[in-house]
């Protein structure tokens, strides 16, 4: 029986972990908050010091 | 990755979706593409980088005829370990004849080739020597496989690094898991090496937890946090770079496996740096193990010599001998006192005090290294007295 993500704390494995790799669902997790944390700051106060140029 | 995040950005919208309307089965034409591209960038970000470029691919294509003349295999193993003698030339020849030679820009202005620059190199002369390698085991890349493994502007200037085997394992087609996941690892990498790590570095995190300057715990914390800010940084890079590299289909190795949860020294570098401890275990460690038979002394002479591949320095050469000594005695303790059953509190315990050893001492190594003078990375130690 298909499960869906919202029975992941529920015994058995969830709809996520039958399809999606762990490795996969830390990467996702971590992306998206990436993305708020880059969205949120963007555009950064930062560039190359001169010498990088070099 | 490249100077600008946003330009990055661009880069690979534009980039990525005509890299795939080239048909599958001109991979040659793909990779010529994806080179051109790297070629531009790299070109803007630093003429003398390209300079180096031509001079590796010319040290590859040397070492290929020679192979193919038949010269001897174990003399040709030898002389691959030359390619590494151009990074003591590069690290003390001030890039000002070449900078204003190129472009026209005042010498003054152009100091010696640090920073990203020597890195960058250092990095494609590890490139050149695995590739030189797998052309000995008959597993060389074609030349523009090469080409594209030397200037690809993802991983140019802290790897991780590889050989040609992610670029002949290249997908020829670009799977949903591959886009989202790729998206994810750039969108992470970002988020560290831009928000994170400035974060990290320019709060006056110390300061707000009412230290004073000068103060031996705030300088202790000092050297904590430029540990956290350098992980950060490079995680944050080579993020970037696995994310950068997968839209294109290329899978680049893994750098890190969560350092900062190593207990002891010798774990630290199974989860730092993998790419590079991977390449000090095939071409220093084992054959230095296979000349003298003495594992603790070859891993010592290993991180020595990577200590001065980092920068031919004092500093990074106590590097080094630090981290050679801890692996060495580590290697020791290991051999003399396996790993006993012991109750779960005691295990904790242990565990505890071998993860605060553990990060104290690379932090300290660090922060060490990354002094600009023997003078400054002395002060340093008093100050934490």
């Amino acid at each position: 029986m298909l499960k869906l993500p919202l029975n992941y704390f529920s015994r058995g494995k969830s709809w996520i972990d039958e399809n999606v790799s762990r490795n996969d669902q830390v990467s996702i997790a971590f992306g998206i908050l990436g993305f708020v944390l880059v969205y949120t700051h963007f555009p950064f106060e930062w560039s190359l010091p001169d010498y990088a140029l070099y | 990755m490249i100077a600008d995040y946003f330009f990055l950005i661009w880069v690979l919208g534009i980039s990525v979706p005509l890299y795939w309307l080239i048909p599958a089965g001109l991979q040659a034409v793909r990779f010529g593409f994806l080179s051109l591209i790297s070629i531009c960038i790299l070109w803007t970000l630093s003429p003398v980088i390209m300079l180096s470029i031509v001079f590796f691919a010319l040290v590859l294509l040397g070492f290929t005829l020679a192979q193919r003349a038949e010269l001897s295999p174990k003399h040709l193993r030898l002389l691959s370990w030359f390619i590494f003698s151009p990074l003591v030339l590069i690290e003390f020849i001030p890039a000002a004849w070449l900078v204003s030679g190129m472009l026209g820009q005042s010498a003054a202005q152009a100091p010696l080739l640090i920073g990203f620059t020597y890195l960058g190199i250092s990095y494609t002369a590890i490139r050149c020597f695995i590739m030189v390698r797998e052309h000995f085991e008959g597993k060389g890349p074609t030349p523009v496989e090469a080409l594209t493994a030397f200037v690809f502007f993802g991983h140019f200037v802290a790897g991780p690094i590889s050989g040609a085997q992610p670029w002949q394992n290249v997908s020829r087609s670009l799977s949903g898991r591959d886009v989202i996941i790729a998206i994810c690892r750039i969108f992470w990498g970002g988020a560290l090496f831009f928000v994170i790590q400035d974060y990290i570095l320019n709060n006056n995190l110390i300061g707000r937890l009412g230290i004073p300057e000068g103060h031996v715990a705030a300088e202790w914390l000092g050297v904590y946090q430029g540990f956290l800010g350098l992980f950060v940084n490079f995680a944050g890079y080579t993020e970037v770079a696995i994310g950068a590299a997968l839209l294109y289909g290329v899978r680049l190795p893994e750098n890190f496996n969560w350092p900062l949860r190593a207990t002891s020294i010798q774990e630290f570098w199974q989860r730092w740096h993998l790419s590079l401890g991977k390449f000090i275990n095939t071409y220093l460690f084992r054959a230095v193990v296979r000349e003298v038979g003495k594992p603790s002394l070859a891993i010592f002479l290993a991180f020595t010599v990577v200590g001065l591949w980092h920068s031919l320095s004092i500093p990074y050469l106590i590097w080094g001998l630090g981290h050679g000594a801890a692996l060495a005695v580590n290697m020791m303790i290991r051999k003399r006192y396996p790993i006993q059953k012991r109750s779960a509190l005691v295990n904790r315990g242990m565990m505890g005090f071998g993860w605060f050893f553990t990060m104290t001492y690379v932090s300290l190594l660090s922060a060490f290294a990354n002094e600009p003078t023997l003078a400054a990375a002395f002060d340093l130690l008093k100050g934490l007295i």
